[in-house]
């Protein structure tokens, strides 16, 4: 019985080393280099780099592997990140998604203006005349992410304009991205970019 | 006067135009091993090369050691790091060609008629950097240049650095030691002397002869400095250095009174700046400063003699705008040198006290870092110093001035196209005002030359790689 315990015991603290360890790791690259672009705790000042805290997890996982293995080529992909994650481990990958997911998101001033607001309409309910899918069904009621698309509330209007417009034009690859939003407008595009970096 | 001071008149004279032909055809500095090292296009540290971004300015103050490529590492028995360098070194070259043409010709060197207008520099200038990472904590912007007018490879800018980081009541902090060759050329914003616009100038061509003679022209390259600095959450930056002689093609050693401008004890160099960043905007206000003693040579005892003081108060500021599509950058800089030159003035060569105050405003835009330029307006004046500033005749009457006068001011407008982000294609015009003192002719009765006479066109290219 002892010895079960004992085994047991050095499992569950090795297990909690790694996890404090990994952790630390997280929060030292993170410290040292990413917040030169994304701000302390992955509150980013520039609209150049995207937010990232509170993150979703998995979404951060899976796209610090496609900077590492090049598979998203993104003009802002090639200029910075594919550089930056190139020698990221896995240990290293997951251990910065885990910190980011856990940091909380500074609040962005409140926007009430019409452009906001088309936004927000456009997002709950897409746009059927031009088979725009209301964005809720992937990315939450209130842009929260889920488990197969990325959290977009706080997000800095900019960056969201400019993604949308690199799925748009296939510069960012995404399949489900390409085809919910190829018949999407400028001026639309802007409206939920408003929005979303409103809340 | 004596026999004896005129020959060290002349002698003077003949360096400071020497100097101000050389600092002028002086270009400032961007590397591709930093872009090897770090993984990041250029676009991650620079606008367009050389002015650096919010990014790139953190890179160099934290001594070049962002790595992103597998090193070469070792540890000891406590698992501690003991080296930590790259798997190939990190060399780049840089290679400038270019031509320059004056609105007229400038005469010959021993007075018989013009020389050739259109001075052709291939290479105007070519140097090889070791830039990046020493240690974890220690990288480097090393620089050899070969000089076509010498033809000779010499040492050039120089920026060794350790840095950490810390926080301080939840603050970001950077902190680190610099030891380089040239005051200014360990900061980060590009207002500095050894950073700012035009960051290359044409070859041999008169430029005003207040600007070789001030304090920042006459230690570049010649000295070595050394000190702590801090950058605060992105905002405070401050830094304190000292600076003594280390003057590179000199053959005595120690320095003694054949040599002159050599720092008397040691200069100390201050920065203070203020820093904020908010969407694509960021803006510096900052300060410096920088108080020598210098021993004016030319006979004069290196120890005990009479020396040439100058104290620099300089302000200065930036702003940036970096959008996807468009870049903006306005720089200016107010500059007030007083110099108590208690050698010179002893050596009868100069007045005992002046001063010389230089303002420069500049904007730049290029648009999506491909096409764009800039435009300087800059001016300098202080108060009039015949024989600082004298009239001079025969073959060197292009850079006199009968009334003894420092003022000068002029315009620069470059364009540049940037078919890569390491190439830019040049064409710049500057057009001067006042030159030396005058907006007409400047150097009555030597020669007839008005100050528009030494406009010039600058055209070239520049490769980083």
């Amino acid at each position: 019985m002892m010895k079960k315990f004992m085994i047991v015991a050095v499992v569950a603290l090795t297990a909690f080393v790694a996890s404090a360890q990994e952790s630390r790791e997280g929060e030292r690259v993170a410290t040292d280099v990413c917040s030169n672009c994304h701000g302390k705790d992955g509150n980013s000042i520039s609209p150049l780099f995207p937010r990232l805290a509170a993150q979703r997890e998995e979404y951060l996982v899976a796209q610090l592997n496609a900077f590492r293995d090049r598979s998203r080529s993104d003009p802002h992909a090639r200029a910075f990140m594919w550089g930056m994650a190139q020698s990221l481990s896995e240990s290293t990958i997951k251990a910065l998604a885990a910190y980011y997911a856990k940091q909380k998101p500074t609040p962005l001033p409140a926007v009430n203006s019409p452009l906001a607001a088309q936004g927000k309409h456009i997002y709950e309910n897409g746009v059927d005349a031009q088979s725009v899918p209301a964005c809720t069904t992937c990315h939450g009621n209130k842009g929260e992410g889920t488990e197969i698309a990325p959290r977009l509330a706080g997000q800095h209007t900019t960056y969201l304009v400019k993604q949308m417009e690199a799925f748009r034009s296939m510069l960012r690859e995404n399949d489900v991205m390409h085809e919910n939003i190829k018949n999407i407008d400028n001026d639309q595009i802007s409206a939920v970019g408003a929005y979303l970096g409103s809340k | 006067m004596s026999q004896q001071n005129k020959f060290w008149k002349s002698t003077y004279i003949v360096t400071l135009a020497l100097a101000v032909l050389t600092i002028a055809a002086r270009p400032a500095y961007a590397v591709a091993s930093y872009a090897r090292q770090t993984g990041l296009a250029c676009e991650g540290c620079h606008t367009v090369f050389p002015e650096l971004t919010p990014f790139g300015r953190l890179f160099k103050m934290n001594a070049y050691t962002l790595q992103n490529v597998k090193p070469l590492e070792d540890i000891n028995e406590k698992k501690q790091s003991t080296l930590s360098i790259g798997e190939l070194p990190p060399i780049s070259a840089m290679f400038v060609g270019s031509s320059s043409w004056t609105a007229h010709g400038q005469p010959d060197s021993v007075n018989n008629g013009k020389a050739q207008n259109g001075t052709v520099g291939m290479p105007q200038q070519l140097s090889l950097f070791y830039a990046g990472r020493i240690t974890d904590n220690v990288g480097a912007f090393l620089q050899l240049t070969y000089d076509p007018s010498a033809n000779s490879i010499g040492m050039d800018n120089t920026d060794i650095r350790y840095a950490n980081r810390g926080m301080i009541n939840d603050r970001e902090l950077i902190y680190g030691v610099t030891v380089n060759n040239n005051p200014t050329v360990q900061d980060v914003w590009n207002t500095a002397p050894a950073w700012t616009f035009p960051f290359l100038s044409p070859m041999a061509v008169p430029t005003p002869t207040a600007q070789g003679s001030l304090l920042t022209s006459l230690l570049a390259q010649q000295t070595a400095g050394v000190g702590p600095y801090v950058y605060i959450d992105k905002s405070i930056y401050a830094e304190v250095s000292a600076y003594r002689s280390a003057q590179i093609g000199v053959a005595t050693t120690p320095l003694d009174s054949t040599t002159a401008d050599v720092i008397d004890t040691a200069a100390p160099y201050w920065r203070l700046a203020w820093n904020h960043e908010w969407g694509k905007n960021s803006i510096m206000i900052g300060h410096w400063g920088i108080y020598s003693a210098l021993q004016p040579g030319n006979g004069m005892p290196i120890v005990g003699s009479a020396t040439n003081k100058y104290t620099d108060l300089n302000f200065d500021a930036q702003y940036q705008y970096i959008g996807e599509d468009h870049l903006v950058t306005l720089t200016t800089n107010f500059l007030h040198e007083r110099q108590r030159l208690d050698g010179s003035f002893q050596a009868g060569t100069s007045n005992n006290l002046n001063h010389l105050n230089r303002e420069s405003l500049v904007a730049a835009y290029y648009y999506l870092r491909k096409i764009g330029g800039s435009i300087g307006l800059f001016n300098l004046s202080g108060n009039s110093d015949p024989l600082k500033y004298p009239s001079v005749g025969g073959s060197g009457n292009i850079q006199g001035s009968a009334n003894g006068s420092p003022n000068s001011n002029w315009a620069t407008l470059e364009l540049d196209y940037l078919p890569w982000l390491n190439t830019k294609l040049f064409i710049q015009y500057t057009a001067y005002n006042k030159f030396n003192g005058s907006t007409g002719k400047y150097n009555l009765p030597m020669t007839t030359r008005s100050a528009s006479d030494n406009n010039t066109i600058y055209a070239g290219f520049w490769f980083a790689f």
